[in-house]
């Protein structure tokens, strides 16, 4: 039995994570040894989640996504009411007693991950994916958070979510016609939305991003252009070490990473993000059938793409200034637990896999 | 099918980091490490303290005490304005409108800097409420020094004194929007580059909140320190004749080398007022004085020099081979010129006379034919080679360089030809001719060492002796017949019947030197209107003038007086210059035996 759990077991997959998050301690001690401290703390607090994630009987208990899901949606809905709201942006809640603030949307995207690898697991595509009435149903799932969360404002984060739900429905299986019309019309409703419905802080922002950088990331561009074809050493990245690369720990790493590595390092990076991806994905074809399993694969493969791109994409005037971690890099402990979490139930998938059959095959 | 073409998308999405990277850190690699260079090197300027003038004597005429100015933050919106000021007012007071006006004045929005609204606070005014003060924002304290003039208007004409810059004068050398202060008049103008100074600075690198990380180098300013040949010891005793006698005029003292001892100007101005900026109802009573204290008398004074210029035209006369200094010429009490008669100033004439008693007796009759003889083109040249009629080239500011006419002069100036009764003026240095005090005593100095001195206040610079320099531009035979009228010139202060020699008394060795009674012919229009009637005497008065040169034997010092409408030269300077020769002994300047 454990044998067949160890066998099943995916060792790769936490050893690819285990390069990053020593390239994250490395930068992290060199910018702030305090940090440093505190990332190693988080990293046993993450390794302790991933294995409580790894051992909780997911398959068993998988109503509890769906409650998981609309108790997420109801306190979206309480930030819409109760919510706080700080520069202009009513993103969190303060529960009460306890004085601790939240932000719902963070824990939507892997609850919207789980429901959708619900919603599938209890009603497959045909072999020529899910037809338009299908999809409608799903998307549904998927718009009433992205609503919720764009109407805050957060449209960084609401288009993210959007981008991983759809993103999970076009690999588990949509008809190719819907997909083109799909493409068609978001290119149609691109400048349509400009126009009408964003607000104008957001036109500013894709004005600067478009135009002038910010300072940020005027800073966090010099950074990364001073760090020539291999970087240069801690004393002379200045950049970071004298603090006009702002967040240079979270956020912006990736331009302290740049200036200390160049070149070579961000291609070693952008394939190490890629190979990553690349892993992940090709567990959607293994998993053809486990209609439960391959929907999440595919969900992480693309939070992890999309947060990637977009935190590196930010970094170089690439993509506009959203707060998205690099994965496993940034220095944060939430995201970095979040992402442990994940790919613990990733290994629970694998692992329990043929046990779970083999239960659920006998119960009926 | 699908899996490749997002794998084929992610890849090449990844691909444009990749480019995009190589882009930055590989193609414009240069630009942003320069760009990263700039971030953290910063250059902190250190203000060089004004350089200090000291006399002779190593006496302190102008240096600098501690003063504090206050600072308010640019771009504050008029509320803030307001309470920042009203605050200021509880510890400091101040007139809170003109502050305001002072601060909207100056605060454009491309001023960057603090903008300072309260200068020169003395420590005491402002110790016991720094603290408090700076704890506001938007006021920022800083050290200052106010330049002092210990000796006021005793020295003022030669030091001129220091002021804002303005913006021309920041252009002109960009170093002055740091420093701010910087000379406008007189000494201080003239070497404004050495007591200025350069701006030091200490190249650090800084961090983002500008903190800084570490020195790399430091260039100190710099700033020289003069010394000047005036001995305020000389400079007070001539000051105080004139305040004494209230006599107005000027009184140069300058060796023969061209050193200028003492140069005062009668009556003068407080140079300590234009530093903090002069009010505009003190500048107004300046310059509307009737006796113009504003006013460089030495230098840029134009007066007619009347028979202080006879020396030198006899000098032309006897070196031009038209006339022996021995050739006795018949001068009566006037020549007549068609109808006009040219007065000699006694009406008796002077009888048979040489070029001796010509400048003894100040024979107005004997320059007449000699002017006849030689033709205004020919004197008017020499003069002009003898130093009249053009800038000493004195290290002043605003030095004036005075008429000398000719024909060609005359007209150009007023497009009329020239009369031969101008050449009869012009002969004892009157009509046209102006000069300055200055280039009485430079042409003195020439008379009597045969060489032309640029005068030269400085004395040296730190320890660096700025020697001054001397035109040898007579000719040999000038040089030869020079010891002529030096002689004419002894006789005028020694001989019975010497224009001077009833007023010169000096115990311990002879002069020679020339009394001029220059005539005022008009008086300007202004100046009858503002003066009543039983004023109107002294305005109509001639200027009186007494060069001199001496020891005689031996000369070291020229002394020229002129004193505005004194009269007859002898009689209203000789008595002052005895004294000034006196002091100068008093002084060791001339040394005497037994003395």
């Amino acid at each position: 039995m454990t044998k067949k759990i160890i066998y099943h077991f995916d060792f790769l997959l936490p050893l690819m994570l285990f390069p990053f998050m020593g390239i994250s301690l490395f930068l992290v001690n060199e910018l702030n040894h305090h940090l440093f401290q505190k990332e190693i703390a988080y990293m046993v607090i993450g390794f302790i989640a991933f294995f409580i994630a790894f051992l909780f009987p997911i398959r068993k208990y998988i109503w509890l996504i769906p409650f998981l899901y609309f108790l997420n949606i109801i306190l979206l809905l309480g930030v819409d009411l109760f919510g706080i709201s700080i520069l202009g942006a009513k993103r969190w809640l303060k529960i009460p007693m306890l004085g601790l603030t939240i932000q719902p949307s963070e824990f939507m995207k892997t609850n919207m991950i789980l429901m959708l690898g619900y919603l599938i697991y209890k009603n497959p595509p045909d072999k020529n994916g899910y037809n338009l009435k299908q999809l409608l149903k799903l998307s549904i799932y998927i718009l009433i958070p992205f609503l919720l969360i764009a109407k805050e404002p957060d449209l960084g984060t609401a288009l993210i979510l959007f981008i991983i739900g759809f993103g999970i429905l076009v690999i588990v299986g949509i008809r190719m016609k819907i997909i083109l019309f799909g493409i068609l019309f978001t290119i149609i409703f691109i400048p349509f939305a400009y126009k009408f419905i964003l607000h104008d802080y957001q036109k500013q922002r894709i004005k600067n991003f478009l135009g002038h950088h910010s300072y940020h990331v005027e800073q966090s561009i010099i950074a990364v252009g001073s760090g020539g074809l291999s970087g240069v050493s801690k004393e002379k990245a200045t950049q970071a070490q004298l603090k006009f690369l702002p967040v240079a720990s979270s956020d912006f790493i990736f331009a302290y990473f740049t200036e200390r590595f160049g070149l070579v390092g961000v291609i070693f990076l952008c394939l190490g993000y890629f190979f990553l991806v690349y892993y992940l994905l090709s567990y959607t074809e293994k998993l053809k059938n486990d209609y439960f399993a391959m929907p999440i694969f595919a969900g992480v493969a693309i939070i992890i793409f999309v947060y990637s791109y977009v935190n590196m994409g930010m970094t170089i005037g690439l993509a506009p200034v959203v707060g998205v971690p690099l994965p496993f890099l940034s220095h944060g402990g939430t995201s970095f637990i979040n992402f442990m979490i994940i790919f613990g139930i990733l290994e629970n998938l694998l692992a329990f896999k043929h046990e779970f059959i083999y239960n659920f095959n006998s119960e009926m | 099918m699908r899996q490749k073409i997002i794998l084929t998308l992610i890849f090449l999405l990844y691909l444009l980091i990749i480019l995009r990277v190589t882009d930055l850190s590989i193609i414009n690699h240069k630009l942003y490490t320069d760009l990263a260079n700039n971030n953290i090197h910063k250059k902190i300027y250190i203000k060089p303290i004004r350089g200090i003038i000291y006399d002779i004597n190593h006496n302190p005429i102008a240096y600098n005490k501690l003063r504090f100015s206050l600072l308010l933050k640019p771009h504050l919106k008029n509320i803030e304005l307001n309470k920042t000021i009203n605050f200021i007012n509880n510890y400091i007071k101040i007139d809170e409108n003109k502050i305001f006006k002072n601060y909207k004045k100056q605060n454009s929005w491309y001023n960057q800097q603090f903008i300072s609204i309260i200068d020169y606070i003395k420590y005491k005014d402002i110790y016991s409420y720094f603290p408090i003060l700076i704890q506001n924002k938007n006021i920022k304290i800083e050290s200052d020094y106010l330049r002092i003039y210990p000796q006021k208007e005793r020295l003022s004409h030669i030091l001129g004194y220091v002021g804002k810059a303005n913006q021309q004068e920041i252009n002109k050398n960009p170093e002055l929007k740091y420093i701010k202060i910087t000379g406008k008049n007189g000494i201080e103008k003239e070497y404004n580059k050495e007591l200025t100074g350069t701006l030091g600075y200490i190249n650090v690198i800084v961090n983002a909140k500008n903190k800084i990380i570490k020195k790399i180098n430091e260039v100190k300013p710099t700033t020289h320190n003069l010394t000047l040949n005036i001995d305020i010891n000389l400079q007070k005793f001539i000051f105080n004749l004139f305040k004494k006698s209230h006599k107005k005029g000027t009184i140069i003292v300058m060796d023969t080398k061209g050193r200028i001892i003492s140069m005062v100007n009668y009556p003068s101005y407080d140079n300590n007022l234009f530093v903090k900026g002069i009010s505009t109802k003190e500048w107004q009573k300046l310059i509307h004085n009737n006796f113009k204290p504003f006013l460089n008398k030495a230098i840029a004074g134009l007066y007619p020099p009347g028979s202080v210029v006879k020396p030198a035209i006899g000098l032309i006369a006897i070196a031009s081979g038209k006339i022996s200094p021995y050739k006795k010429l018949w001068c009566p009490g006037y020549i007549k010129i068609g109808n006009r008669k040219f007065r000699d100033w006694r009406a008796a004439g002077h009888g048979f006379t040489d070029i001796f008693k010509a400048i003894k007796r100040s024979a107005d009759t004997y320059y007449y034919q000699i002017g006849l003889l030689l033709g205004i083109d020919y004197i008017s040249a020499n003069l002009k080679r003898m130093g009249f009629g053009k800038k000493t080239g004195i290290d002043l500011p605003n030095e004036r360089s005075g008429i000398i006419p000719n024909k060609e002069w005359k007209q150009k100036r007023y497009h009329q030809s020239w009369f031969i009764g101008e050449t009869l003026n012009s002969s004892i240095g009157q009509g046209y001719v102006l000069v300055t005090p200055l280039q009485v005593a430079v042409n003195t100095a020439l008379i009597a060492t045969a060489k032309l001195p640029v005068p030269q206040i400085i004395k040296s610079i730190d320890s660096n002796i700025v020697i001054p320099t001397q035109k040898n531009i007579l000719t040999k035979k000038e040089i030869k017949m020079l010891p002529l009228i030096r002689k004419g010139m002894w006789e005028v202060c020694n001989s019975p019947g010497g224009t001077a020699a009833n007023y010169i008394n000096i115990p311990y060795f002879q002069i020679a030197g020339k009394t001029g009674t220059a005539q005022v012919h008009s008086i300007p229009q202004d100046v009858k209107k503002r003066k009543r009637e039983d004023e109107l005497a002294y305005w109509k008065r001639s200027h009186a003038w007494l060069t001199t040169y001496g020891p005689y034997k031996h000369p070291q010092f020229i002394v020229t007086a002129m004193i505005e409408h004194g009269g007859h030269g002898g009689s209203a300077a000789g008595k002052m210059v005895s004294k000034i020769y006196k002091k100068l002994v008093e002084l060791h300047y001339i040394k005497v035996k037994g003395k």
